[in-house]
């Protein structure tokens, strides 16, 4: 069980925003799941899950394609760095295909991998 | 030797199984590993069957090329990067009564591939796959090229397209429907085969999600007594609508190898899984 809390805080926001905003990622509605309720919604519960098959590679794929647009769009709505800059870019994006991946990991896993990996300078 | 071959086949899905089991328990969260149990209705029984869907997924060996950036604490938006990886896989579905088993395909599969991601997600190598049915009746090994693609939104947003395909060789060891049109002595043969799914984003008030799923198997050159008989190629196509509250509905038509009945399968379903 992870210790790390979903809270009112610039990356549980972001993560939030970019995966329900209608103009961005669209993953889910806010009318369905509010912020405070979004920590426990399930990646095999967004709209990009393809549940039509079981082909490994394509949901290996699936979820790379999803996290580089993930962090592009958290790259573009806000001012972000990575952690350390001994991390290299790649495996940061690595680490969120894998939560993407996940059919039971939730919001608050991929907001835990953001904080760990990804400073946002205008917090 | 057959019901051998079946014991080992079994035990191996039971001892994934397990592992996956364990996993969670350990936290680490298994990636799509998962057995459960369905209920599915056919058109070409009349009948319901209870059964088991399973698909377990790995990587016995990974290597990574990752564009070094160490020397910025700038976060690359666009990188290009890889990996070489040699990947297992297992996944089918298994009913009470075979009969009444539209998807009475298991595929257990190896393959070595070469990973890059970028714009596009791409994978293309080499594979190994026996492909039988549950009864084990029918068996074959297929090896040859393959290769997947994958793209977050394409024409729209928030749609996405997946397209896997592979060219292979089929050598059938076992196969009832050949055997009754060539005889005992069965040829190998070329076979095409992909799957293409693309998923629609809708997201309103009801609908949120449309997928289309199509699977497609050709022999390439095939004998005309072959075609006559319909077994030249397999067609298999899947709808389903995303509701609203994790419902859904799905409806499937069509058949696969070792399938030869024309089937078409409903589905209503609610997903939830007990922590």
């Amino acid at each position: 069980m992870s210790n790390y809390k979903w809270q009112e805080n610039i990356c549980c926001i972001s993560v939030y925003n970019i995966l329900e905003n209608d103009n961005l990622m669209d993953q889910f509605e806010k009318e369905e799941v509010s912020f405070q309720d979004a920590k426990t919604l399930k990646m095999e519960n967004l709209n990009y899950y393809m549940h039509t098959t079981n082909n490994g590679d394509i949901l290996d794929l699936m979820s790379h394609g999803v996290a580089r647009k993930f962090i592009q769009l958290l790259a573009a709505y806000y001012v972000v760095k990575k952690e350390k800059k001994t991390i290299k870019s790649s495996h940061i994006y690595r680490k969120v295909a894998k939560v993407f991946r996940t059919k039971d990991s939730t919001l608050l896993d991929l907001a835990e991998v953001v904080d760990a990996n990804i400073k946002f300078t205008d917090e | 030797m057959m019901n051998n071959l079946k014991l080992i086949y079994f035990f191996l899905i039971l001892i994934l199984s397990i592992q996956v089991k364990s996993a969670e328990v350990n936290t680490n969260k298994k990636e799509d590993n998962y057995v459960k149990p369905i209920v599915i209705n056919s058109s070409e029984t009349n009948d319901s069957s209870l059964g088991a869907e399973y698909a377990f997924n790995g990587k016995l060996f990974e290597k990574n090329f990752d564009l070094d950036d160490t020397d910025t604490d700038e976060l690359n938006r666009n990188p290009v990067y890889g990996s070489y990886e040699l990947t297992y896989s297992f996944d089918g579905t298994i009913t009470e009564n075979s009969d009444n088993n539209p998807k009475n395909l298991l595929e257990s599969r190896v393959a070595f591939k070469f990973v890059r991601l970028s714009e596009y997600q791409l994978k293309a190598g080499a594979f190994i796959e026996y492909e039988t049915d549950q009864k084990f009746d029918n068996k074959q090994l297929v090896y040859g090229l393959t290769g997947t693609v994958y793209k977050y939104g394409l024409f729209s947003q928030n749609n996405t397209f997946a397209f896997h395909a592979n060219y292979g060789q089929v050598d059938p060891s076992k196969d009832t429907s050949r055997e009754a049109i060539l005889g005992s002595n069965l040829d190998t043969y070329d076979r095409v085969d992909f799957e293409a799914i693309y998923l629609i984003n809708i997201g309103n008030d009801f609908v949120r999600t449309l997928e289309l799923n199509f699977r497609y198997f050709k022999e390439i050159d095939a004998e005309k007594s072959i075609k006559t008989a319909g077994l030249d190629d397999f067609r298999f196509i899947t709808y389903r609508l995303g509701l609203k509250n994790n419902m859904y509905i799905a409806y499937s038509s069509g058949e696969l190898p070792f399938n030869q009945q024309d089937n078409q399968i409903y589905e209503i379903g609610y997903t939830y899984k007990f922590d």
